[in-house]
């Protein structure tokens, strides 16, 4: 191995350890994890544990993170139970990104169409007599996140999910 | 992953939430909470948050259901020590106002008792 190779593995190392505290520079280092679960509740760790090896990559914070996992939970369970009503044995493909310091989740799966954006919005209630059980979860997602994409490719649902992240120093 | 601690006084119950109420996790919860409704022996309910490290929308409809039975009892909920990140899913969510929040267990328990 020569002493070049060596040198650039560690200007590299050196440089995403740094990027995380100088993302407002704008360095163009990206940040990928990309897996494919299939589609049962159980899997639903795997995808935590996944985005938190990127998470402690890109040092984000325990706000953004939980926020992250929320968001794809929500996403990958409405998909595991309405994409995929009856119990066929299908995959997920998940893709999690970030580019400066714009975070963009794409969830692929190959169920019947499902458009998350179009489940009834719950309105926000007060009363605790009218309070909805459930339906809250693609709400929160459409809150806490920039944008939301859905599109029906050939026999695929894609979901694209964006969001500038905020950095402890940002707030 | 969840545990779920229960302490029971003259006429109120803790529920001491300790890990994360995700969709994997949140049987631990459903299952403390229709046990002691199902035994009526609940008039009163405190959830402590103190150590709720993660709470989406499977957890939320627990709280909601939590609230609805105890409120059919003629009792009241009370949630308290809901952390930065929790508590800002429960304003997203449109459920502060409807639950009564407060920010430790001793001022939950003085409220309630």
């Amino acid at each position: 191995m020569s002493s070049r190779f060596i040198g650039m593995t560690f200007l590299f190392l050196f440089l995403e350890n740094l990027y995380p505290r100088f993302h407002h520079l704008n360095f163009t280092v990206r940040m990928k994890e990309t897996f494919t679960i299939s589609n049962h509740i159980s899997e639903m760790p795997t995808v935590f544990e996944n985005f938190e090896v990127l998470a402690k990559k890109c040092r984000l914070d325990s706000i953004n993170c939980n926020e992250i996992q929320l968001v794809l939970e929500e996403i990958i369970s409405n998909i595991i139970y309405y994409s995929y009503p009856e119990t066929v044995d299908s995959q997920i493909e998940v893709d999690i990104e970030l580019k400066s310091d714009i975070l963009a989740i794409k969830v692929t799966d190959y169920g019947m169409f499902f458009n998350p954006l179009q489940m009834p919005d719950p309105s926000s209630e007060s009363s605790s007599t009218d309070l909805r059980i459930g339906g809250k979860g693609i709400e929160l997602v459409k809150k806490l996140m920039d944008s939301i994409v859905y599109k029906r490719i050939e026999n695929k649902n894609i979901i694209l999910i964006k969001k500038r992240i905020k950095y402890a120093e940002d707030r | 992953m969840l545990k779920i601690d229960e302490t029971t006084y003259m006429n109120f119950t803790i529920l001491s939430i300790d890990g994360r109420l995700d969709i994997v996790n949140y049987d631990a919860l459903d299952n403390k909470l229709s046990e002691i409704f199902d035994e009526k022996k609940i008039f009163h309910l405190i959830l402590d948050c103190e150590k709720l490290t993660f709470i989406s929308s499977a957890g939320l409809r627990l709280f909601v259901m939590a609230l609805k039975k105890t409120s059919a009892g003629g009792g009241k909920l009370a949630v308290c020590a809901l952390n930065e990140t929790n508590r800002k899913i429960f304003d997203l969510s449109g459920y502060t106002k409807a639950f009564d929040l407060f920010p430790d267990l001793l001022s939950a328990t003085s409220a309630i008792k």
